[in-house]
């Protein structure tokens, strides 16, 4: 048969001889018409003929499955010729039966409809007494589907020869023609003589019979062929056929064997699917269950690392070395997985996490189970979406989820794990998006600092999650100061000094470390425990400079304490902080080259450290000591985001304060281009290093409308302040979220001060009284004093550390507040109001009123 | 090379031996035999599933290294072990045949269902669910398990409509009491152990033969193996079981008893096969139609007195005859030696005999009135069970007869072409076939003293010789065919084969086989000479008549690929009495070749052959072939003038 593909092999073209009848197709057995006709084959393609190939006869091609018989042309030329040979050849001897039979063979083998028309009346005609010659006839008129002119035929032949093949053949030809009655008397001889080898005819007498509706003679007929042949009563169809007509016994339904048997075989089918069915589905069950029992043992899991040192954790005493701020994919066995940091401290325990997944869903959940053995790693998962108007993806910030502080993590229905989005994915057609999951570890790619992370996803994360992984970072991390920080914003007072108490006794000491836990304990309340700690401390081993720093540190008498620095300092191996502090000492009473000598000093010693750098900076600024100043500036403005903020910030006062105003107005083009991949950021760090550079230059209109602009509400609160907007100055402290500082409280008092507000001015005044009433034992006494009940006496408070920006509002306030020490405070206020920036010249105002601005 | 009938019976006698006197070593040799049969189905199931425990061990090493999509490939591939090893289970599960016969309805047969239960109960056999009725002279016990090997069993019991009317009543007892005798909990039940085992084997040899072909790659191959040499090795314990239970006969006939009966069977069956059915047969030859009822024409043979001499004829068989090497059922004589009363075949007189076989027995005084109320349907449905299994054999010797016949009446003198012989061979031949044996005979030795090397009619006189055990001088007339026609031979062979078998005669049937397996050789050798025409060929003028070669012509004329076609006698080395030809065509040349087209163009004229025919392409052929072969036939036999 001729194929294309794609319009593209082989096909006939012309149809010429053209002969159709109706008839019975040979290969699907459908009553059809059959047609024969001469052709030609083509190689075609796109259907188009375009190589002639051979010249064929078609040979009854069915109309219904195009199936066909299919010779050369010329073989069936010659065929036709030798069959007109065989056809004469008859005709030279009309009663030779030989000459007839092959004369018909001839026409019938090619199945010449034509010839044989031509040629069957001859033969009929003169052999008309020979039974043999028309019994072959009948047959002939029979592959042509001449079912009347075979019968008629094999009435001939019975009139002259009466056999039972005769009749047989007759009753076959009626029961074709649907005519079951004029059949029956042909098959009488088959049950009355018990033939067993002919019952098929009784049998197809049945069928007709059922297709007649005419169910008794139906079943008489299926009753003789198992009188003949008993056997027969083990054929199915003949069963289930039998069983139509019982039936429907008494009625004249027709019974259409064919439909009977179609839907026996369905049923069969179906039988056959139910039995099989279960089976496969069985199997597939038994391997989807050894899978989910195989993955159960072989479960994928992640190790992170959220620390910024490697370490090696155990997992059921297998070891794994995990390196910073990365992931490790391993496999374990569901169930209790004993977690061990080797090396860990003993607030950190070994700990056992439960890994089980629903036995049943195992293999077709995209499930991601993340071991995070220091619960410090934050997890980010984004949605990316993928369309196909555009090439790449986009990862939609604002559908990132953050996650951390937890051992074990389960994450559902994510693509991809610790790996990247592709750039580009394929899609099926009419798929216009796609959304892909990923999850992600926040590490030191990011452009932000660890520490400033946290603080940025702190809301997301939840206040226990944030809790823990700040805890963790300050147990396993202990050298970062930054983490350790940030136990101030984590925890309550006494909750940090009871986390930090136990690792006192920790030697080396960690200056930071202490140094919090004395902070903690003083905004506790917790003071005088904390100066006998460290002189229980300090006695246990008096040759530690670091503790006699501490004791001094600790100290509540400020005399007491200069001594103990003092006496940290001398000699070989000085502390370090102890210059530190000396110099934060010097700085908040004014003295500021003393101040900048031992941040001098306290640098040289500690050249790495970040406060003391700072302490430095603003010592020498204090100092006029500009250049010295500028250089660590620049310094610290390599640091990662935000740290870096506050060098630029200062980079640009202290050239305003050289005098090369340009040069800090450059400072603003440079962040811009510093910072070009976090652009919000850089806006806000140039917008407010450009109102810092107005208002160093007394442009206080510039610096508030500057400030107006700023999305951060301390900048709103400065810019409404000086414009001496309290009612929005109070709102932009509302709009915070964080408690409000004492200091802004002050200033607000100042402010509304100045403006008359005094009602507004006692409310902030108590407000800060409330903050400060809170805090450290230095931020006590100002309360005390501010509140005019009782305390340190005058003197002692002007002498008190404080950082100097926050010292000089809080004696201004004093000073305003009480003028019985106004002049003492005012003094020092006006010393330590050196600093330019925001708010000098609100303070300035408030300190010499008569001064022109 | 197949073994001998002698060493085979000598391995028996050697197990027949062990069994007796060592029945210990023998259960364990069965044992062991038995094992081996479920060792190669154990082996399938452990190896299948072992793929699947093994490819679930390598699982976590594969799993450290699979990506998503892999995980889903091996889980495709143990989803694929899984489907194989269903598979293998599957072709565990072969459909048993229900036993053939007609089941009796619960109802029915009463006296016959009381005779099985008295002697069941007596053998303290399990009990009969079903009984079957068919048109044999046997009887037959037969088991099926639920689940094809294993499972609750159901019990049937077969008996034959001729057997109930071969035997009186008494008699059908005792044949009963010998079947439940094997089924009898009173058996050793590690003989009834291995006797169940060997015909469950038996009975899946059949429908594994004909599964599909997983089943026969899987199981069929083994069955096929087995179940034969399984049969071998249990035959000795088989033959003892069968000893035994002739001696659970019933109590009311004792010994004698079951020897009568046992006498009776082996009688009957010898008229039937002797005079019978031969008898019966040659009907065909003038009807097309096995008779309607053959269940009274038995009725009518066990009712009429035998000749003197066929109770001599038979008496003198069975006391020569030896168990067959083959068959389970040890002869007569052995059987009545274990029962101690061999000396009942041995009188001189046949007086003792005369009680039980020279005298009739009537219909109402034999087994089958046991039947009861459904005897007619009974009847009925075992004649056309008969009818329908005889007509194809039937129809065949009437189409032989009628061709005769036919050629007779074209013919009436014979064809001059043919010899003398030859010619009056085809006028006695239709009765040398149907006659009755005696005319035959007679006929056939008036033929033979005129042409004693006439081939068909030695073979013929040699067969019926044979059936009346004239063996000697039937053996001379199938020599004499043998030379004459090679293709008397394997018949010939294969009658005396099954003849010598039959009665254990071990070494002349182990030289008849010897014989036939060298003659099978050489058929297949010839077959091959036949069909190819190869480079050393010789050939000489086809020598057809004119009517044969212008058959060959007209069904060559039919084909219109053929341009022409030459016919020569191919010189053969093997059977060169029988002719072999070629046909050498030449067909039209097309561009491109179809080597399919050409082979369906030499299958179709082959297979319209009448003459013993090779078809070569021409232009395919060697050269030195075809011009020897166009030497042998210059003048084409056909040649397209187109």
């Amino acid at each position: 048969m001729p194929q294309t593909i794609n319009g593209c092999g082989t096909w006939y073209y012309g149809k010429n001889n053209l002969v159709s009848y109706p008839g019975v197709c040979r290969v699907c057995g459908r009553q059809t018409t059959l047609s024969s006709y001469d052709t030609r084959l083509f190689a075609v393609v796109v259907m188009i003929p375009l190589v002639p190939l051979r010249r064929l006869r078609i040979i009854e091609q069915c109309t219904l499955c195009t199936r066909h018989g299919v010779m050369p042309l010329g073989d069936w030329q010659r065929a036709q010729h030798r069959a007109d040979e065989s056809i004469a050849a008859y005709k030279a001897k009309p009663r030779d039966f030989q000459r007839a039979f092959d004369a018909m063979k001839a026409c019938v083998e090619f199945r010449n409809l034509q010839l044989f028309l031509q040629l069957a009346p001859e033969v009929e005609r003169h052999l008309s007494s020979d039974p043999k010659a028309l019994g072959m006839l009948a047959e002939a008129y029979g592959l042509f589907n001449r079912t009347e002119d075979s019968a008629r035929l094999l009435h001939a032949v019975l009139g002259l020869k009466d056999e039972d093949q005769t009749r047989e053949a007759l009753a076959a030809c009626l029961l074709k023609l649907g005519r079951p009655d004029e059949a029956a008397p042909y098959l009488e001889h088959v049950a009355a003589k018990g033939i067993p080898d002919r019952v098929d005819a009784l049998f197809q007498l049945a069928q007709a019979y059922q297709v007649k509706g005419e169910h008794e003679k139906a079943l008489a007929a299926f009753g003789q062929c198992e009188a003949i042949n008993p056997a027969i009563a083990d054929d199915a169809t003949f069963m289930r056929l039998k069983a139509a007509s019982t039936g429907r016994l008494g009625t004249r339904t027709a019974v259409l064997p064919g439909q009977i048997m179609k839907q026996a075989r369905a049923a069969a089918g179906r039988r056959k699917f139910m039995k099989v069915a279960p089976v496969v589905l069985a199997l597939a069950a038994v391997a989807y269950l050894a899978l989910a029992w195989i993955e159960g043992k072989n479960q994928r899991v992640f190790l992170a690392n959220g620390l910024s040192r490697p370490y090696t954790v155990q997992l059921n005493g297998v070891s794994y070395v995990l390196q910073p701020t990365s992931t490790m994919k391993v496999r374990l066995p569901e169930g209790d997985v004993s977690v061990a940091i080797v090396g860990a401290p003993p607030q950190v325990p070994a700990e056992t996490l439960s890994i089980r997944t629903p036995f049943l869903s195992r293999p077709l959940s995209n499930r991601a189970l993340v071991i995070n053995p220091d619960r410090t790693a934050i997890f980010r998962r984004t949605r990316a979406s993928y369309s196909a108007d555009h090439g790449d993806s986009s990862q939609d910030q604002a559908q990132s989820t953050f996650s951390g502080g937890e051992a074990l993590q389960q994450f559902d229905g994510l693509d991809y794990v610790f790996e990247d989005f592709p750039r580009s994915i394929s899609m099926s057609s009419g798929t216009r998006a796609v959304t892909k999951d990923g999850l992600f570890l926040m590490d030191k790619a990011q452009p932000l600092a660890a520490a400033s992370m946290l603080m940025a996803v702190a809301d997301q994360l939840g206040e226990g999650a944030f809790t823990r992984i700040v805890q963790r970072h300050a147990l396993l991390e202990p050298e970062a100061a930054e983490f350790i920080m940030l136990l101030h914003r984590a925890m309550k007072p006494r909750e940090m000094a009871d986390f930090l108490r136990p690792d006192l006794g920790r030697r080396p000491i960690r200056m930071h470390w202490h140094r919090a836990y004395q902070s903690a304990m003083s905004e506790s309340g917790l003071d005088e425990q904390a100066v006998r700690e460290y002189g229980a401390m300090l006695k246990g081993e008096p040759q530690s400079k670091d503790l006699v720093y501490l004791a001094g540190r600790a100290m509540l008498d400020i005399d007491q304490s200069l001594e103990l620095y003092h006496k940290a300092v001398e000699g070989d191996a000085p502390c370090a902080y102890a210059f530190y502090s000396l110099s934060g000492y010097h700085l908040s009473n004014g003295e500021f080259h003393e101040a900048a000598m031992n941040a001098e000093r306290a640098l040289h010693l500690l050249p790495g450290d970040t406060s003391v750098k700072w302490q430095w900076t603003r010592a020498a600024v204090a100092d006029r000591q500009f250049d010295k100043a500028l250089d660590a500036v620049l310094g610290g403005e390599s640091a990662p985001l935000p740290m870096c903020m506050p060098a630029y910030q200062d980079e640009a006062y202290i050239r305003t304060l050289q005098g090369r105003a340009n040069d800090a107005s450059e400072v603003v083009a440079n962040v811009r281009l510093r910072f070009m991949q976090s652009p919000e950021m850089a806006a806000v760090l140039a917008r407010q290093i450009e109102a810092q550079n107005q208002y160093c230059a007394g442009d206080v209109t510039g610096f508030s409308q500057t400030l107006a602009k700023s999305p951060v509400t301390n900048d709103l609160f400065k810019a409404h302040l000086s414009n001496g907007d309290l009612t929005a100055a109070e709102q932009d402290m509302k709009q915070g979220g964080q408690e409000v500082e004492a200091v802004h409280h002050l200033l607000l008092y100042i402010a509304a001060l100045q403006h008359d507000a005094s009602e507004v001015a006692e409310r902030h005044l108590k407000a800060a009284i409330e903050s400060m009433t809170k805090g450290s034992f230095e931020e006590r006494s100002y309360a005390a004093a501010l509140s005019g009940k009782g305390g340190l006496p005058v003197k002692n408070v002007l002498r008190l550390r404080e950082l100097p920006e926050q010292k000089v509002v809080i004696l201004t306030a004093l000073g305003l507040r009480d003028p019985g020490s106004r002049e003492a405070c005012f003094a020092m206020a006006r010393k330590l109001n050196y600093d330019t920036r925001f708010p000098y010249l609100l303070l300035k105002a408030a300190l010499d009123p008569q001064a022109k601005p | 090379m197949a073994s001998s009938d002698e060493n085979r019976r000598a391995r028996l006698a050697f197990l027949e031996s062990e069994a007796r006197t060592r029945p210990r070593r023998h259960a364990l040799r069965l044992f062991a035999i038995v094992a081996l049969g479920y060792l190669y189905p154990l082996f399938l199931l452990a190896a299948s599933f072992g793929l699947i425990l093994l490819v679930m061990a390598i699982a976590p090493l594969a799993w450290q290294s699979m990506s998503g999509e892999g995980m889903i490939v091996f889980g495709l591939a143990l989803f694929a072990l899984l489907l194989v090893a269903a598979a293998v289970l599957q072709t565990f599960w072969v459909r048993l045949p229900v036993p053939d016969g007609h089941p009796l309805r619960p109802d029915e047969a009463g006296p016959l269902r009381a005779m099985i239960e008295e002697e069941r109960m007596a053998a303290g056999a399990p009990r009969v669910h079903h009984i079957h009725i068919n048109a044999e002279l046997n009887a037959a016990v037969a088991q099926r398990h639920r689940f094809q090997f294993w499972g609750p069993r159901t019990n049937y019991l077969i008996v034959g409509v001729p057997l109930l009317l071969a035997l009186t009543p008494g008699q059908f007892r005792a044949v009963l009491a010998h079947e439940f005798g094997h089924l009898g909990r009173r058996h050793t039940s590690f003989g009834a152990w291995i006797y169940r085992i060997q015909h469950t084997w038996q009975s899946l040899a059949a429908p594994f033969a004909r599964a599909r072909r997983m089943r026969a790659l899987g199981m069929g191959w083994f069955v096929k193996m087995y179940a034969p040499y399984l049969h071998t090795g249990t035959l000795a314990l088989r033959r003892l079981h069968e000893y035994d239970a002739d001696q659970r006969g019933p109590k009311s006939e004792g010994k004698e008893g079951t020897a009568r009966a046992l006498i009776a069977i082996s009688w009957a069956g010898y008229r039937m096969g002797a005079s019978f059915w031969p008898a019966v047969v040659r009907e065909s030859a003038a009807d097309p139609i096995p008779p309607a009822d053959i269940l009274g024409r038995i009725t009518q043979l066990f009712a009429s007195a035998p000749r003197p001499e066929e109770v001599r004829c038979w008496r003198a068989r069975e006391r020569a005859a030896r168990t067959p090497v083959t068959s389970e059922h040890p002869c007569l004589a052995d059987r009545l030696e274990a029962l101690g009363c061999r000396q009942v075949l041995d009188y001189e007189s046949d007086d003792r005999l005369t009680d039980s076989l020279s005298a009739s027995l009537a219909a109402e005084d034999s087994a089958i009135g046991l039947l009861g109320d459904c005897r007619p349907r009974i009847w009925a449905l075992a004649n056309a069970t008969w009818k329908a299994t005889a007509i194809g054999r039937w129809r065949h010797e009437n189409a032989v007869a009628r061709g005769i016949m036919e050629r007779l009446a074209i013919v009436p003198d014979g064809d001059p072409a043919q010899s003398s012989a030859d010619r009056e061979w085809e006028q006695i031949q239709y009765k040398a076939r149907y006659a009755h044996p005696d005319e035959a005979v007679a006929i056939l030795k008036d033929f033979r003293t005129r042409f004693c090397d006439h081939a068909s009619s030695s073979f013929t006189l040699g067969r019926l010789l044979l059936d009346r055990d004239d063996e000697a001088v039937a053996v001379d007339e199938f020599e004499t065919a043998m030379r004459h026609d090679s293709g008397y031979i394997a018949p010939s062979l294969y009658l005396l084969l099954e003849y010598y078998r039959e009665s254990g005669r071990d070494q002349e049937a182990d030289a008849i086989r010897v014989r036939l397996e060298a003659h099978e050789r050489e058929l297949a050798l010839a077959r091959k000479e036949r069909l190819l025409v190869k480079r050393r060929d010789r050939f000489v003028p086809h020598g057809l008549s004119a009517e044969e070669a212008e058959k060959v012509r007209s069904i060559v004329h039919r084909y219109p690929q053929v341009r022409a076609a030459y016919l020569a006698r191919k010189q053969v080395r093997l059977f060169s009495d029988k002719p072999s030809y070629v046909l050498a065509i030449r067909r039209r040349g097309r561009l491109m070749e179809d080597r399919k087209s050409s082979k369906r163009l030499t299958d179709c004229l082959h297979s319209q052959m009448e003459i013993p025919c090779a078809i070569a392409m021409l232009n395919k052929l060697p050269r030195g072939v075809r011009k020897r072969l166009i030497e042998a036939c210059p003048a084409p036999l056909f040649d397209s003038a187109e």
